[in-house]
């Protein structure tokens, strides 16, 4: 059973069989929280949204009408729910007094890179996670966001360089 | 800092993204080495590419925990557009008045004819149906059981390296109220022999030892509860409802059977992931195989514990004096401990700060790669001392190369590649894992070499995996040593006699000094003396170049032109 394609649990998911949509989230849970944590910085947002992605799809696995496309359909869901947690933030930000992002001086080194890679602007960032943390090669994330490879490129030597500034600021580098 | 060149900027960039040409590249080099503004910035953006791969390895650590997490809330809360039946089934099943009526319309469900529960009747797959039903009948017929036996064998699972089985074994046998189990090593020899009976107090276990040839008695610790077997496989199956995946079906001792992972989560406060996995026999539905993964090791920080349950008799015909203990002729009453403590010599703690052997054991278990050099060092009862080697070692996750000399004449290469496959999966026997260690050795003095295949691992230890467990004795350290400066490094320094472990002579010891900053060691030594009592050996480990960049090449074998093949070792 291990073996069994998307296509198939996606129908015993259907069914209502939990197990088999245990199975799906073990498949996909990665990429998902990685794509959340590239649009939206924070881990602690993205593991909030990528389990919001995860069980809205399975509440909602009735409306994905080609079964073997799941992991695309899932990427979707995850890339709605972060645009609508963006704007959510951003209405907040309007409201309330915008609290400084300089860290504090107990941050770990983790703590601080983890900060710079949120301050980072988010074009930027969603390449760099899935190169860095997904294992993806450049043609893979070119393929993904639908930019040539060169672009790729250009955006990573990008935010390598903005990453570096923002721990300069943060006085975090040496 | 200062701003680096402008023309540099991208340049080292696109040198951390490995995307510069060798030419670029020179030029870089050049530029860096006479332009310290420049060279600092080239190495601060290497430092953060490597926090960025750091951070990126702990994400992924955590996946498994976010995972779980969502599985356990998608088990608790979310129901789906369809109407549930695990749902509806646990929503009555609340209600112990309920329960019955329950029961009732899922038989007449069953007999009307209506596929209530999707799969139920899927070729006789009874166990994609509900959990909650089949689970009853399954502690219906637990709960018959009169005696049970059982094997059990632990599998140890390393951070380097391969798993390994352990050589001892048990045989257990469980009644209502009595408990035995018998020890084996891997020769099948009996190690000892442990009860657990019903007394007026309480509990008291009685243990026979037949390595130390002696038994004793503890009462009330044990007073209220023991291992019970029987009671783990109803929770377990009591569990199945909210089972994290199934793992499908495997033949186990030539039977067809059907697993299942549980959560730790769902039985218990364990922060740490250690799932369980289930197997039914297929035809009979009863369990018969357990797996407990994840059970730390006190001793060997470098590995965990995966406890095997197997070979179970629901219907063991045991002989009547099963649970009655008996002590061979001639055993003295006495705690094994304390006769191995006699046997030993007496052992001396120092008092070592509590968490530095965590300190030390995380920071190893981060590390990457490693270069360092062995060599070994003999005085003669003469007070002569020879140097032998060194063997200079490159170590890393799956792999590592031994390069020896003698006289600063190159000897022998090893390269020691491995491949292990990715144990997530179904978990098979064990001698089905699918380990390999390709194992090539070039031979300087006789110009041949050998390319040898292990499927069976244990005869290769990771280096690494070594490193670990005598780091992982500061706990045990007999002394502290004064702080020292090695190869300009501050240390601390501790000495452990070899005696903490196994069955070494007292007069054996370990020294070890450790980077006050990093925690990693610096310099381990290990003193022994010659059988003949006079001749002294050191073992050194030192020069340690803790997560260096090791070349790809560095683990890929290479053989000088002309050198012939011969045999490699038994596979």
């Amino acid at each position: 059973m291990n073996d069994r394609c998307d296509e198939n649990l996606v129908a015993a998911s259907r069914t209502g069989d939990k197990s088999a949509y245990a199975l799906l989230v073990k498949r996909h849970y990665k990429h998902v929280f990685l794509v959340c944590l590239g649009m939206l910085g924070s881990v602690h947002d993205a593991e909030d949204i990528a389990q919001e992605v995860m069980l809205k799809g399975f509440v909602e696995i009735d409306k994905l009408r080609d079964a073997a496309q799941f992991g695309s359909w899932i990427i979707r869901i995850a890339k709605n729910l972060c645009i609508n947690f963006i704007h959510r933030k951003e209405r907040a930000k309007k409201v309330l007094v915008e609290k400084s992002t300089r860290p504090n001086q107990t941050t770990t080194q983790n703590d601080s890179l983890q900060l710079a890679i949120e301050r980072l602007s988010p074009e930027t960032r969603l390449p760099l996670v899935m190169y860095y943390f997904d294992g993806e090669s450049v043609k893979t994330v070119a393929e993904k966001l639908n930019i040539s490879a060169s672009g790729v490129y250009q955006k990573l030597r990008t935010a390598i360089r903005e990453l570096h500034n923002l721990l300069v600021e943060q006085g975090d580098a040496k | 800092m200062k701003n680096p060149c402008k023309e540099i900027r991208d340049k080292a960039a696109d040198y951390v993204l490995g995307i510069l040409s060798a030419e670029l590249s020179d030029a870089l080099t050049e530029h860096i080495s006479r332009c310290p503004k420049c060279r600092k910035y080239a190495q601060a953006l290497q430092d953060e590419k490597r926090s960025l791969v750091q951070l990126g390895e702990s994400l992924d650590r955590d996946m498994d925990a976010r995972e779980a997490k969502v599985i356990e809330t998608l088990n608790q809360s979310v129901q789906s557009e369809h109407a549930k039946p695990m749902q509806i089934w646990r929503k009555i099943m609340k209600t112990r008045i309920t329960k019955l009526a329950a029961a009732a319309v899922i038989i007449i469900t069953v007999l009307g004819g209506i596929n209530f529960w999707p799969g139920s009747k899927e070729n006789g797959k009874w166990w994609l149906g509900p959990p909650a039903a089949w689970g009853q009948e399954i502690i219906a017929e637990l709960d018959k059981v009169e005696v049970i036996t059982c094997r059990q064998r632990a599998i140890r699972v390393r951070d380097y390296g391969p798993d390994t089985m352990s050589g001892l074994w048990e045989r257990r046998y469980y009644a209502k109220d009595a408990y035995r189990s018998d020890l084996y090593d891997e020769n099948n020899n009996i190690i000892n022999t442990k009860w657990i009976l019903p007394d007026d107090e309480g509990n008291i276990q009685h243990e026979v030892s037949f390595k130390f040839e002696c038994y004793f008695e503890e009462g009330k610790k044990y007073k209220s509860y023991y291992d019970d077997l029987l009671n783990h496989l109803r929770r377990y199956v009591s569990f199945l409802d909210r089972a994290s995946k199934i793992l499908g079906t495997e033949t186990f001792e030539g039977r067809e059977c059907v697993g299942f992972e549980i959560s730790p989560g769902l039985y218990g406060n364990f922060t740490v992931s250690r799932p369980t996995h289930i197997w039914f026999d297929v035809e009979t539905k009863l369990p018969v195989r357990t797996e407990r993964y994840g059970i730390k090791s006190d001793f060997d920080a470098g590995k965990t514990l995966t406890i095997i349950g197997d070979q179970f008799d629901y219907y063991a015909e045991v002989p009547a004096d099963i649970f009655t203990p008996h002590i061979p002729e001639g055993f003295v009453n006495a705690h094994p401990d304390d006769i191995q403590d006699a046997r030993k010599g007496e052992m001396i703690f120092a008092e070592v700060p509590e968490k530095l052997r965590d300190e030390i054991v995380s920071a190893l278990k981060e590390v990457q790669t490693v270069a360092y050099q062995e060599y070994l060092e003999w005085t003669t009862a003469d007070g002569d001392t020879h140097t032998y080697g060194p063997r200079n070692m490159y170590l890393a996750r799956d792999g590592w190369r031994e390069d020896s000399s003698k006289w600063e004449t190159p000897q022998k290469k090893k390269w020691y590649l491995l491949e292990k496959k990715d144990n997530d999966a179904v978990s098979f026997d064990f001698n089905e894992r699918n380990f390999r260690l390709i194992e090539t050795i070039v031979n300087f003095t006789d110009k041949t070499y050998s390319v040898a295949t292990y499927k069976e691992t244990s005869r290769h230890q990771h280096p690494m995996d070594r490193i670990l467990f005598l780091a992982g004795l500061v706990n045990r350290a007999d002394r502290i040593l004064e702080n020292t400066e090695i190869e300009g490094i501050e240390c601390f320094g501790v000495e452990v006699s070899a005696n903490k472990y196994g069955n070494n002579s007292p007069n054996d010891k370990h020294l070890m000094w450790f980077d006050m900053e990093t925690k990693l060691p610096v310099r381990m030594e290990f003193e022994y003396w010659q059988s003949d009592g006079k001749t002294k050996s050191v073992r050194v480990r030192d020069q340690f170049q803790w997560d260096t960049e090791l070349p790809k090449e560095t683990f890929k074998p290479i053989i000088p032109e002309g050198f012939e093949l011969i045999e490699g070792d038994d596979k």
